[in-house]
């Protein structure tokens, strides 16, 4: 065996390992330095891994210790998890060094080795989900992930954060719950936790017709568990609080990665275990493409009625989140696809955006009501022209990730035999009214110059971030053939 | 440049008011702010919100109640030597689990061997718990500290419960120990043993004040104990995995129980006394 | 049907237990309510995978002297899973008792809905 395929099971064990280190690690300063630079290390090794893959195309199982699949743990990846590993750890250190600042004047320093350990066991917990092939470590990682989001919102210690902590940790716990048992329920008709195995029961049992209700109400309880953790349409409601009173660096992580994780799971699971027949068979991808569509619309328009820029861009997820609902309800790979690539662009656009509004939010003394955002561009260019990109993107103007991401879903329901017309007609409309509430927040920022305004310091670290993102949104606009082309080859080899 | 107030209110994120600015004379308009959403409002609307809340929960548990009871009634017969739970799987980890895992207890050969990495992550979930609990309770200001002591200070101590503890503690240590040690050739193991070992640390430190633990259990020591159990179980399981997935011969399987066993208890005893001091004093 | 719910009795209380420990977390307004209906909730979820491991007449999977007669004894597997399960349902148990004292501390109240009032009145 090739030592590149130690390479994702390593940086999983790296993550942790610091996280654990970091626990005791004195000073401030050093334990974000550490996460940063651990992040950045994984995002290098995950995309060694990726070129790696890409050249020898082939996906891989690796045992978890000396036992093969129905046995031991295991892991198992192909392009598309070496693509998703690599953009959430890149995201992740850039997320880190948007933030920065934020981070250090919200966060208590000495509880900063801790606030860190968080962020290492998110990282952790996001590979994990994206690689495992196991149903039970699925669980365990997914209690991981939720303890360490919740966390993030209330690293930021202050009334407000700890209600949307609970309120976010209850309804995660809700979502573990429905996962736990839908994962014991297959258990109790399979006897298997593996994936692989898994699969082959059932479609043996699909293929005999045995147990066939059990596994709707599996399929139906991981989907609305899972759903519940990505704020799948009417589970949103914990989002925009946690998402919108964390501090800069949580609300990029938590919007721009901790919620795709789920989602990402779920695509796995639905491809790699149930196949998309037996989903179709179920009529469970149009229950998702019904609440995908509803939180693409009502996302937005709740979005619309927000005055506070970080709750608006929370709202905005819920409805993103809606796009990537939408894609794996219509049930056909290209559809799937279509979802992976609009994570990905996701990943990248709103981190960008809570970034941005984080250093404008700095000229206005930390006030984020976008009135009192007005003509804070000006006193901090770069975060302005960054907040732009982001908001073009989301919109859908072409050149832009966004964009990219709605060619996406336009051209599969084009090619797919169901839902053509309700696809197009909610990606016109969601079009229109991102456009209805970016487009104004983008002429508040950029008009008149507030002569009250704070001079903001420059910060190196959320300006290299910044680009570095809106790189990424650009480059998902302008080459997105070939990303989607390894994102189809990564599905086929799942 | 000036632009239309209407424009510039809408920029701003005013609800609604372009929309609304066609019906309605703009003198109206102004006298909205006046009135405000008064208290009344609010609670009436939040009422409401709790309300609709209730349905659509009432609504969605009946739902779930049917499907679940659907479901159950639908599964394999319990207890049934013939259900699909009893496959291969089963039967390697019975009648393997002696020579490959050198556990008698089947249980902790599974847990710790074969799904170890699974156990990993249920470690790493204590350690998150310990972490959160210390970023929300632990008193970073002086004055909090203070008052705790303070508290302690003045609390009288139960001359029955220390006589009691006195007899009892050397007893759950003692079995505490046993439990840990004893993990793979019976019940047990490292999460029962460390709890009671945990439970031998709380009795102690309610019976003789905290005082009297940190004599032996300081900070310092809590945070050795805890990095070095988990730090002992990852790179144990680290190297075992590495070995394992590619091919390299070794007898780390064989042992590998026995000192993750010992890990792991360490980490449930510390976490256990961290919880209950984190919760009494917010330090240790 | 009577025969087909006294064979699954066990999955039947579960689903019981696992919606009355639902319903009450996402219902009750008391916060330590919601916390102890969790624990219900994963309780339910043990109980329906422990009586998976069942297999009537045989013991506990630890080999005694019988040796390793897979016929002598229960499936380990549900066994290690709850345990793990257990574990995770502690820790979060712990943290969500943690934030329950410090809003406490800092509202005065552990009511969901007079929380929210009390939020409004200091204009969070």
């Amino acid at each position: 065996m090739p030592f590149a395929w130690n390479l994702p099971y390593l940086s999983v064990f790296l993550t942790m390992t610091a996280a654990i280190l970091l626990s005791v690690l004195p000073g401030a300063r050093r334990a974000w330095l550490l996460t940063a630079g651990v992040s950045a290390c994984v995002a290098v090794m995950s995309l060694c891994f990726l070129v790696f893959i890409v050249r020898s195309d082939a996906s891989y199982a690796f045992t978890m210790g000396k036992f093969p699949a129905p046995f031991g743990n295991e892991i198992r990846f192909g392009p598309l998890q070496g693509l998703f590993a690599s953009v959430f750890a890149a995201v992740m250190c850039l997320s880190l060094l948007g933030g920065r600042t934020e981070l250090f004047e919200d966060v208590d320093e000495k509880k900063m080795g801790l606030a860190c350990v968080m962020f290492n066991m998110v990282l952790a917990s996001l590979l994990i989900l994206t690689y495992t092939n196991d149903a039970f470590t699925a669980y365990v990682f997914i209690e991981i992930s939720t303890i360490a989001a919740c966390a993030l919102v209330m690293i930021r210690d202050s009334g407000p954060t700890l209600v949307a902590t609970i309120r976010y940790l209850f309804m995660s716990l809700l979502g573990s719950g429905l996962f736990l048992f839908s994962v014991i329920l297959l258990y109790a008709v399979t006897g298997h936790l593996l994936m692989p195995q898994l699969a082959e029961s059932v479609a043996a049992l699909m293929a005999g017709g045995q147990y066939t209700k059990v596994l709707a109400l599996v399929l139906a309880m991981m989907t609305a568990g899972l759903g519940v953790k990505s704020a799948m349409f009417p589970f949103h409601r914990w989002l925009p609080d946690a998402h919108g009173s964390a501090t800069t660096t949580s609300s990029a992580v938590l919007s721009g990665l901790v919620v795709k994780g789920y989602a990402v799971l779920l695509i796995t699971m639905f491809c790699r275990v149930f196949t998309l027949e037996t989903v179709r068979a179920f009529h469970i991808h149009d229950a998702v493409f019904a609440l995908g569509f509803c939180g693409m619309i009502l996302g937005s328009v709740m979005a619309l009625r927000e005055t506070h820029a970080k709750r608006m861009l929370a709202y905005s997820s819920v409805a993103q989140l809606g796009y990537v609902f939408m894609g794996i309800g219509l049930g056909t790979p290209a559809g799937i696809a279509a979802a992976c690539f609009q994570i990905l662009a996701h990943a990248f656009t709103k981190p960008l955006l809570f970034v941005s509004v984080g250093r404008l939010a700095s000229a206005a003394h930390h006030d984020k009501q976008l009135r009192a955002l007005r003509g804070s561009a000006w006193s901090c260019p770069l975060a302005g022209f960054g907040f732009g990109i982001g908001a073009l993107s989301m919109v859908g103007i072409p050149l832009f990730g966004g964009f990219a991401a709605k060619v996406n879903f336009s051209s599969s329901a084009i090619f797919g035999d169901e839902k053509v017309a309700l696809t197009l007609f909610v990606l016109a409309l969601s079009s229109v009214l991102n456009a209805l509430y970016y487009i104004p927040a983008l002429i508040n920022i950029w008009s008149d110059r507030n002569p009250g305004a704070k001079r903001v310091e420059a910060d190196p670290y959320a300006a290299a971030a910044i680009v570095v993102l809106a790189c990424g949104v650009l480059f998902l606009g302008v080459r997105f053939t070939p990303v989607m082309e390894l994102i189809v080859r990564g599905l086929e080899l799942m | 440049m000036k632009l239309p107030s209407c424009f510039t209110r809408w920029v701003e994120g005013e609800i609604g008011v372009p929309l609304r600015a066609e019906f309605e004379p703009l003198e109206k308009k102004k006298s909205v702010p006046k009135i405000g959403p008064s208290d009344l409002d609010d609670r009436a609307r939040l009422d409401g919100f709790l309300r609709l809340y209730m349905k659509c929960g009432l609504i969605i548990s009946v739902l779930l109640l049917a499907v679940l009871l659907a479901g159950a009634v639908a599964l394999p017969a319990f207890a049934a030597p013939g259900n699909p739970t009893n496959n291969e799987v089963v039967r390697r980890y019975v009648g393997c689990a002696e020579e490959e895992t050198g556990a008698e207890n089947v249980i902790a050969g599974m847990i710790l061997n074969y799904r170890g990495f699974d156990t990993f992550g249920e470690s790493c979930v204590l350690f998150l718990a310990v972490c959160c609990v210390m970023l929300l309770l632990w008193a970073t200001n002086d004055r909090l500290r203070d008052e705790a002591k303070h508290c302690e200070k003045t609390a009288p101590r139960d001359a029955i419960l220390q006589a009691n503890a006195r007899l009892v503690l050397p007893c759950v240590l003692c079995f505490g120990l046993c439990v840990l040690f004893n993990g793979h050739i019976s019940p047990g193991g490292g999460f029962s043993g460390g709890s009671i070992l945990g439970a031998a640390l709380i009795l102690f430190a309610v019976a003789f004040g905290s005082e009297a633990v940190r004599r032996f259990f300081t900070a310092k020591v809590f945070n050795a104990v805890r990095i070095t159990g988990l730090m002992l179980y990852a790179v144990m399981f680290g190297v075992y995995i590495y070995q394992g997935a590619n091919g390299i011969a070794s007898e780390l399987a064989r042992y590998i129980v026995l000192v993750i066993d010992l890990a792991v208890g360490l980490v449930v005893m510390s976490t256990m006394y961290g919880f209950y001091s984190f919760y009494t004093k917010g330090e240790l | 049907m009577l025969s087909l719910i006294i064979e699954n009795r066990f999955a039947i209380t579960a689903a019981i237990l696992f919606v009355t420990g639902f319903v009450n977390m996402m219902l009750h307004p008391n916060l330590i309510k919601k916390i102890v209906s969790f624990n219900i909730m994963d309780s339910a979820a043990f109980l329906m995978l422990a009586s998976r491991g069942m297999i009537a007449g045989r013991i506990a999977a630890i080999l005694t002297d019988g040796g390793a007669d897979v016929s002598r004894y229960v499936n380990p597997i549900p066994a290690g899973l709850v345990l793990t399960g257990i574990v995770v349902s502690v820790s979060v148990s712990a943290f969500s008792l943690a934030l329950v004292q410090r809003i406490y501390g800092t509202y005065g109240t552990v009511d969901m809905r007079e929380l929210l009032e009390a939020m409004k009145k200091r204009g969070e």
